[in-house]
């Protein structure tokens, strides 16, 4: 499935800012199951410095530095990807997810090694008894390591009430698990945090999500956002996307931007500035289906 | 200097006839029960100890009490302390040094040497390998989780495989004696190395204070590893590019020992909110415009060093920086990312790291350390409990800040279930650590030597030519038998590295050298913050001696009643001209004040009486204290010794008239030496004029306020004897004396200190200074800044007037004409302090916000 990604980012500030710094997320990487065709980022005003490369998780990253006063700020990205239909294994021939402990504590082959850093804690994803408690309904002793997260990724959808009013960038998972309220960034950092608590690896998946759109109606531009999953990972099998807000098993309408430990690592955009006082940010994602 | 050295030798060097225990000794020698520094096991001083033990002897009680005075003085003179703006009185805060070294023979000291180096360079490469292919994971050397897991893995300072700079440039190891004689390592300081400006500052003063001592017993000298530092951070700076020392600001515990270092090392001492990243490169703000950084040595922790990169620290530390460092247009020291191995994270691991990646045998064992990430220490911890302490890996043990340690037998109940918990899922952050039974070394308590146990930090730097080691070390007391890292809180000594020979000279080289740095100070590469700080000093000094001025003349009165101008209204209204800026209803519930004796120690002891003598005394210790690297030593000295003297902080009522006045007196000389070395001895430099037009301004404004209480204000001024207090006030009564040999009469005392340019206390005097200040300043063009405009019109009123016209009373008896200058001026004086303020210390300011974008789904 190819499709054609345009995410575009204005900031409005109050007043002029002098001098801003940026990290971006906002070309699609390559991942087994998807290639990233032709990228391209355009940054108006013109930024002083700009340098492409690649974060610890392998991820493009884009450093901006804009050194003329400016009032807006406007990021466009407009990227092409092809994804790949991807096998997913069966829930219930996965291994045991006590095993998967064992694994993880004491193979040191790159991959697993890889697998270690999402074991813990960040700073988006505390460990919390409750949320511990909560997870272990789905985390009987023995229970295939998918079968289980997956039953967890449902859970959540059903507990849990979509609501964009309820939370804010800040708010930590905890109160997220009392509230049983959220967007899509705070339930993928819900089921990380019940994850890590019981010591499996997961990591924080950005990217964005083909809409449908409603029957007998065109798609609306701009009404596509950008999205929030995770993957888990299963031995033998390397990692698998989850995703709690449409409790679903990632397939090819998925197209994956970045990841990383949480939404720390791999937000799409941001920066440090100077000046500028109150600002508004809009936002338009638009990812269009090209061919199959 | 080898003939005063022999001298000296001869006075201190120890007879053969000598006993193996002196007498002083005897009582000492008793109370030991393990390795100590002094004594053998028999009680026989060692041999590196005896020109110490005979030199002691020498001193005599009143030797000693002498040597610790003069060490104290220098301390305390010195501004040292965990909070630089504490009361010095207040012991928590206060840096305590014992008059006793520790002293530790060269040849002992030559085999700790080659121990620490190995371990530097063991922390370098564990970290080279772990930001690098990190393959002591895949080797299963060091656990995954340990670094994997740490919250001081810091992932932008991985760098591709391949040749790469140094991650350290400084090291600091906690190391301590055991009670069985060998040495133990408490702690790798890893991330940041503190505590150097405290060894120094420590060392200035005990080298006085014990100077014949310290000649004779041959004790190292430690400036050749400043100079290797200070050589170190000038190798890795470009050419074009100046070393900074970036510090968390006064209100840190270290800053003393940040700002001392730096200062020494003529490096300036910066904190975030003067960098900026332009270009991926680092600029100072100054009041000049943006000056090329090349090398930083950080005393901020790696994790707060850019909000950018790593997120989730809040707002501290200079966007950017850690990108300017990955594209090498920076170096800091030590490089981000250093955290990782910090304190105790090494230590299970060191002898296994030390074969694997050096290929030799590790020399300095460490203290007994368990890491709790795998499930056999964590269960082997839990049944042992008892004699162990738990806490973070990671955790800064640093003087005057110690990050909490957990004494297994607390963990008991409920807070054991806790700890169980928190294993659970961080138990790859902890370790569980035995104490070390600690040798003993004498420390002095006033009266005679009492065997003590002690801890030591060492300090190392990597130059070209790899790791140098201090020679010495900055001693720490331990409140009891045993540790488990660099004890706190029961003082400090200092360490004698002592030879058989007199070291040869090398001292000549190191002042070359800071020579060399002062030198390129030009004063125009002013940081604005200084710049700000500076012009406040200047005001808060005018503003207290102005006050100090104004209660000498009310109490000199008062003492002596038989003047014309000793009456009671006057004085009242007089003293009324302070007390009334800072009243409010709040304040008068809280102090009701009747009498004028009150209203007096209302103003020079209440210690928030808002315009009080103790705010005022508070505030100009406080702006001294940030720009102490700006001003002379001397003129330090001045207001430091005003903020020591506890006579100002004595409590009202405690303190009889005629000891205030002497106590005035003594405080209006202090302020006076004070501006002499500021006139005397200041470049005239930017610094140098923004302490000046502080002081300017803030006497115009005085002299305005005064004036109008005094003459505007008065029912008689030229009968009352107002006048006379206003020509005393304004330090200008001999000069009105010599002029117009007559009782003071208003034409001639306002024509003295409103109008005439010629008298440096009069306030057209004040604004043709300021004016002059403004005109050197940069500036962005031709024309009169807003500042400039102001302060010429203000001069211009006072040229224009017309002294007639002036005084000219209206039906009421009032003086329009003379009431509408001084309104004025008093309106525009603020004003124009505002307007300074922007133009030129707007660019310090710091307003960051960061953008973090909403998430939204689709709908």
């Amino acid at each position: 499935m190819i499709y054609e990604v345009s995410h575009r980012t204005t900031y409005a500030y109050a007043h002029p800012v002098s001098i801003s710094h940026h990290v971006l997320h906002l070309l699609p990487r390559q991942c087994p199951h998807q290639i990233t065709g032709d990228t391209a980022l355009e940054v108006t005003p013109a930024p002083t410095v700009r340098h492409e490369d690649r974060d610890y998780f392998g991820n493009p990253v884009t450093f901006l530095t804009i050194q003329q006063a400016h009032t807006e700020l406007t990021l466009r990205a407009l990227s092409f990807v092809d994804v790949r239909p991807r096998a997913v294994p069966e829930p219930s021939a996965t291994p045991p997810w006590d095993d998967v402990l064992a694994v993880l504590d004491e193979d040191r082959a790159v991959e697993t090694l890889d697998a270690v850093q999402y074991r813990f804690a960040s700073p988006y994803t505390p460990i919390d008894p409750d949320l511990l408690a909560y997870a272990r309904a789905s985390f009987r002793p023995g229970r295939p390591v998918l079968e289980a997260a997956r039953d967890l990724t449902h859970r959540i959808h059903r507990d849990f009430t979509y609501d964009p009013t309820a939370t804010t960038v800040t708010t930590p998972v905890p109160e997220v698990f009392r509230l049983r309220r959220g967007v899509c960034q705070d339930f993928a950092h819900l089921q990380l945090a019940c994850l890590r608590g019981l010591g499996l690896a997961a990591r924080y998946v950005s990217g964005y999500l083909l809409t449908r759109p409603p029957e007998g109606k065109e798609k609306l531009i701009g009404a596509d956002a950008s999205h929030a999953w995770l993957a888990i990972w299963v031995p033998g099998q390397g990692w698998v996307d989850l995703d709690p807000t449409n409790d679903l098993i990632p397939g090819d309408e998925h197209v994956t931007l970045a990841w990383g430990r949480d939404y720390g690592d791999v937000s799409p955009v941001q920066g440090i500035m100077f000046g500028g006082g109150e600002h508004t940010v809009t936002v338009a994602v638009d990812v269009t289906q090209l061919e199959r | 200097m080898p003939v005063m050295d022999e001298a000296v030798e001869v006075a201190a060097r120890p007879t053969s006839d000598m006993p193996v225990v002196p007498d002083f000794l005897a009582r000492y020698a008793t109370r030991l029960h393990g390795h100590d520094e002094m004594l053998t096991a028999d009680g026989v001083v060692r041999p590196h100890w005896q020109r110490f033990a005979a030199g002691w002897a020498a001193l005599g009680p009143a030797g000693r009490h002498a040597a610790a005075e003069s060490t104290r003085r220098l301390l305390r003179e010195s501004g040292i302390a965990f909070n630089v703006y504490a009361d010095p009185d207040d012991r928590a805060h206060a840096w305590r040094l014992d008059l006793v070294p520790v002293l530790l023979h060269e040849r002992e000291w030559a085999g700790i040497e080659r121990g620490l180096i190995q371990r530097a360079r063991l922390v370098e490469a564990v970290l080279q390998d772990l930001y690098g292919e990190a393959r002591l994971l895949r080797d299963g050397v060091l656990p995954p989780a340990l670094v994997l897991g740490s919250d001081e893995f810091l992932r932008p300072a991985a760098r591709p495989p391949g040749p790469r700079r140094p991650m350290l440039l400084v090291y600091a190891c906690d190391i301590a004696r055991t009670a069985d004689g060998s040495w133990r390592v408490l702690g790798d300081q890893a991330d940041l190395a503190i505590g150097n400006g405290y060894l120094l500052a420590s060392r200035v003063a005990l080298s006085h204070g014990l100077a014949d001592l310290f000649l004779a017993c041959h004790a190292r000298r430690l400036a050749g590893y400043y100079l290797a530092m200070q050589q170190a951070l000038q190798q890795a700076a470009l050419p074009d590019g100046r070393v900074v020392v970036l510090s968390a600001g006064p209100a840190n515990p270290s800053y003393f020992s940040n700002a001392y270092i730096a200062r020494y090392l003529g490096f300036t001492l910066v904190e975030s909110g003067d960098l900026t990243v332009r270009d991926n490169a680092v600029y100072l703000k100054t009041l000049d415009g943006l000056q090329r950084v090349s090398t930083i040595l950080r005393k901020i922790p790696g994790t707060r060093c850019d909000p950018l990169l790593l997120p989730g620290q809040g707002l501290l530390g200079v966007p950017g920086l850690a990108q300017a460092a990955r594209m090498g247009r920076v170096r800091i020291a030590n490089a981000i990312g250093a955290g990782v191995l910090h304190n105790r994270v090494l230590a299970p691991f060191s002898r296994r790291l030390c074969r694997h990646l050096l290929g030799e045998e590790l020399r300095l064992e460490d203290a007994p350390t368990f890491w709790l990430g795998n499930a056999q220490e964590r269960a082997a911890t839990l049944a042992r409990l008892e004699g162990l302490f738990v806490g973070r890996a990671t955790q800064r043990s640093d003087p005057g800040e110690v990050g909490p340690s957990i004494p297994g037998s607390s963990l008991t109940g409920d807070a054991l279930l806790a700890f169980v918990d928190r294993l659970g899922h961080e138990g790859h952050l902890l370790v569980a650590q035995e104490p070390v039974a600690l040798a003993t070394t004498p420390a002095f308590d006033g009266t005679e030597l009492r065997p003590t146990p002690f801890a030591i930090r060492t300090f190392l730097v990597q130059g070209e030519d790899g790791w140098s080691v201090l020679p010495g070390g900055l001693v720490r007391l331990a409140g009891g038998p045993t540790t488990t890292r660099l004890p706190n809180g029961y003082g400090s000594k200092d360490l004698w590295i002592v030879g058989d020979e007199p070291e040869p000279q090398q001292i000549s080289l190191m002042r070359e050298a800071i020579a060399d740095v002062h030198l390129r100070r030009t004063g125009r590469d002013l940081l604005s913050r200084t710049a700000d700080n500076l012009f406040w000093l200047g005001r808060y000094a005018e503003r207290t001696e102005t006050l100090m001025r104004l209660l000498r003349s009310v109490l000199a009165r008062l003492l002596e009643d038989s003047r014309p101008e000793a009456r009671p209204d006057l004085l009242h209204r007089l003293v009324d001209i302070v007390l009334r800026k800072g009243r409010t209803p709040a304040t008068e519930d809280a102090w009701p004040i009747r009498t004028l004796d009150e209203q007096l120690g209302a103003l020079m002891f209440q210690p928030d009486r808002p315009y009080g003598l103790r705010e005022g005394l508070d505030h100009l210790h406080r702006t001294a204290t940030l720009v102490r690297d700006q001003i002379s030593h001397d003129a330090w000295r001045m207001l430091n010794a005003l903020h020591v003297d506890r006579r100002w902080r004595a409590p009202q009522g405690r303190i009889v008239a005629a000891q205030a006045l002497d106590l005035l007196d003594e405080g209006v000389r202090y302020l006076n030496a004070f501006s002499g070395t500021e006139a005397e001895n200041m470049t005239r430099n930017y610094a140098w004029r923004f302490l000046e037009m502080g002081r300017r301004l803030e006497r115009a404004a005085r002299l305005v306020e005064l004036t109008r209480g005094l003459v505007l204000e008065a029912p008689d001024p030229e009968g009352d004897g107002s006048l006379r207090l206003l020509l005393e006030l304004g330090d200008s009564f001999m000069t009105y004396r010599s002029r117009y040999v007559m009782t003071p009469l208003l034409a001639p005392v306002l024509d003295l200190l409103l109008l005439d340019e010629t008298n440096p206390r009069s306030l057209a005097f004040q604004l043709a200074a300021i004016d002059q200040h403004l005109a050197e300043l940069p500036s962005d063009g031709p024309h009169r800044s807003a500042e400039q405009r102001l302060v010429l019109s203000q001069l211009t009123a006072l040229r224009l007037a017309d002294l007639k016209t002036l005084l000219e009373p209206d039906l009421l008896g009032e003086r329009p004409a003379l009431a509408a200058l001084l309104d004025d001026a008093a309106k525009a004086l603020p004003e124009l302090s505002d307007i300074i303020a922007r133009a030129h210390f707007a660019h310090a300011e710091t307003a960051v916000t960061t953008l973090g974008m909403r998430r939204r789904d689709p709908p």
